[in-house]
């Protein structure tokens, strides 16, 4: 709906402000396993092989957590929702200037939703959980895509979560994270290009 | 000391950039392992005061982080005076891909008690309780001047886990601390036996005389926090005279929790 309205103002624009859109389907760890990820980009400056661009990016992620070992069984569903500003290079090469990549950082924040339950069969003990929390987040986005024609490209994308660095882990284990407080997903998707300045 | 021709006792000044900060490696023969101490005392350090201590498991994640902590604050007048110790290995380096393996699987033997039923090697922690109380202890209690009443034991995950099989399972009445700090502690470990060997303890004993400070992070998923409510449930509906139980739950996964929750409980104990 966001980006419905997004494209209805922007249509509306003299000189278009959207130029780009990327949506993608994503593969995550920390929080929703699976997700729908979409992003209008507005391009401030392009030389032959380079631009600049910023944008607005929403994404939707669930999952499920379960474990059912012994007597123990652990059931439950993790939802998270992102909003996202994006800046980054994206670099043109090929001698078509077919192949795109993109390096940039983004800042904004999410809501994660966490409910369940834990059973103890033996012990005949039920325990319910349930949790909401909004998390400021910034990261980084990395992604490599090929533009066979004018207009559209297909890419795949990595994005990472920052919130862990610093967290006496090292930097390793603080750019793969485990849990909702952060999150590393690979995206696979489109790329749409109207036109830039 | 407990006994010098077990110990070798090197003390290793200055390897840290805190020059308040000393090294202890002590080989034990119960696990077999050589265990390493990190050691951060007060500024006004003076060697005829005794001091309360702070014992903290997996001391190679998580002694610099509250060594900070704990110089900063105390530089700001808010923390009283204690000793603070990282309990670690010998040689192994968490800058090392293969030494953080070697690690993993060394704290997993040593925090860990039953064994694990799925098979993973593990279930040493009664042999570790034993060279904690009777090895690592009296070692640096023989070298720094402590109050023995006044000992706190911190761990995370299945050091958190090890610190409530002090209270519940190896030495719920003759514990050598006096203060338990468990974040995110692995109560699902072996079918949850901390959660049955809680309820066996609850059909003998009258007290437990512990300060027990017991955290998890909102994010760590529905089992971390499920058996922590169900634990601390357990045991307040005991009504144990002495035990004095606080909970915390900061918003944060399982590698961030312990931070958090160490430094509150730190900020509680020694206020």
């Amino acid at each position: 709906m966001m980006f419905s309205l997004l494209w209805i103002l922007n249509a509306q624009a003299q000189v278009p402000w959207i130029d780009t859109v990327d949506t993608e389907l994503q593969l995550a760890q920390g929080a929703g396993g699976v997700g729908a990820w979409g992003r209008a980009n507005h391009t401030w400056t392009q030389g032959s092989r380079w631009s600049v661009q910023s944008g607005l990016a929403l994404g939707l992620y669930g999952g499920s957590e379960g474990r059912e070992e012994g007597p123990i069984l652990t059931e439950g569903a993790v939802f998270d929702s992102h909003l996202q500003i994006h800046s980054g290079l994206v670099l043109h090469t090929g001698s078509r200037h077919t192949v795109y990549t993109e390096l940039g950082l983004y800042g904004g924040g999410y809501v994660v939703h966490t409910s369940g339950e834990w059973r103890h069969t033996e012990l005949d003990l039920t325990q319910h959980y349930s949790t909401t929390a909004l998390l400021p987040d910034v990261g980084f986005r990395w992604a490599i895509g090929l533009s066979p024609r004018q207009g559209w490209g297909v890419q795949l994308t990595l994005t990472d979560s920052l919130r862990q660095l610093g967290s006496n882990q090292g930097v390793f284990a603080g750019l793969i994270t485990m849990d909702a407080d952060a999150k590393l997903v690979l995206g696979v998707g489109l790329r749409f290009q109207r036109g830039a300045p | 000391m407990h006994s010098r021709s077990l110990l070798c006792l090197v003390l290793l000044l200055g390897a840290c950039s805190d020059p308040r900060t000393d090294t202890l490696q002590i080989p034990s023969a119960i696990t077999g392992d050589t265990y390493e101490l990190e050691v951060m005392v007060p500024e006004d350090y003076a060697p005829s005061r005794p001091y309360p201590v702070v014992y903290v498991l997996d001391g190679y994640y998580h002694f610099s982080g509250l060594a900070s902590y704990v110089s900063r604050e105390r530089s700001s007048g808010r923390l009283d005076d204690f000793i603070l110790v990282g309990i670690g290995y010998a040689g192994l380096d968490t800058g090392n891909i293969s030494d953080i393996v070697e690690i993993a699987e060394r704290r997993m033997v040593d925090l860990s008690w039953p064994e694990d039923p799925a098979g993973a090697e593990s279930g040493g922690g009664d042999l570790f309780h034993e060279a904690l109380v009777t090895e690592l202890l009296p070692a640096l209690e023989a070298a720094y001047p402590v109050i023995p009443e006044a000992r706190t034991l911190m761990g995370h995950s299945l050091g958190g886990h090890f610190v409530l099989l002090d209270m519940l399972t190896f030495s719920p009445h003759d514990s050598s601390f006096s203060a338990l700090v468990s974040a995110s502690p692995a109560i699902w470990w072996a079918d949850a036996s901390l959660l049955q060997d809680e309820d066996l303890l609850a059909q003998s004993a009258e007290d437990l005389p512990f300060r027990l400070i017991l955290g998890t992070g909102t994010l760590e998923g529905i089992e971390m926090n499920a058996t922590a409510e169900v634990m601390v449930a357990q045991l307040r509906s005991r009504s144990y005279p002495s035990l004095k139980i606080t909970t915390e739950h900061p918003v944060a996964g399982h590698m961030a929790t312990a931070e958090h929750i160490f430094e509150a409980a730190i900020s509680e104990l020694y206020p």
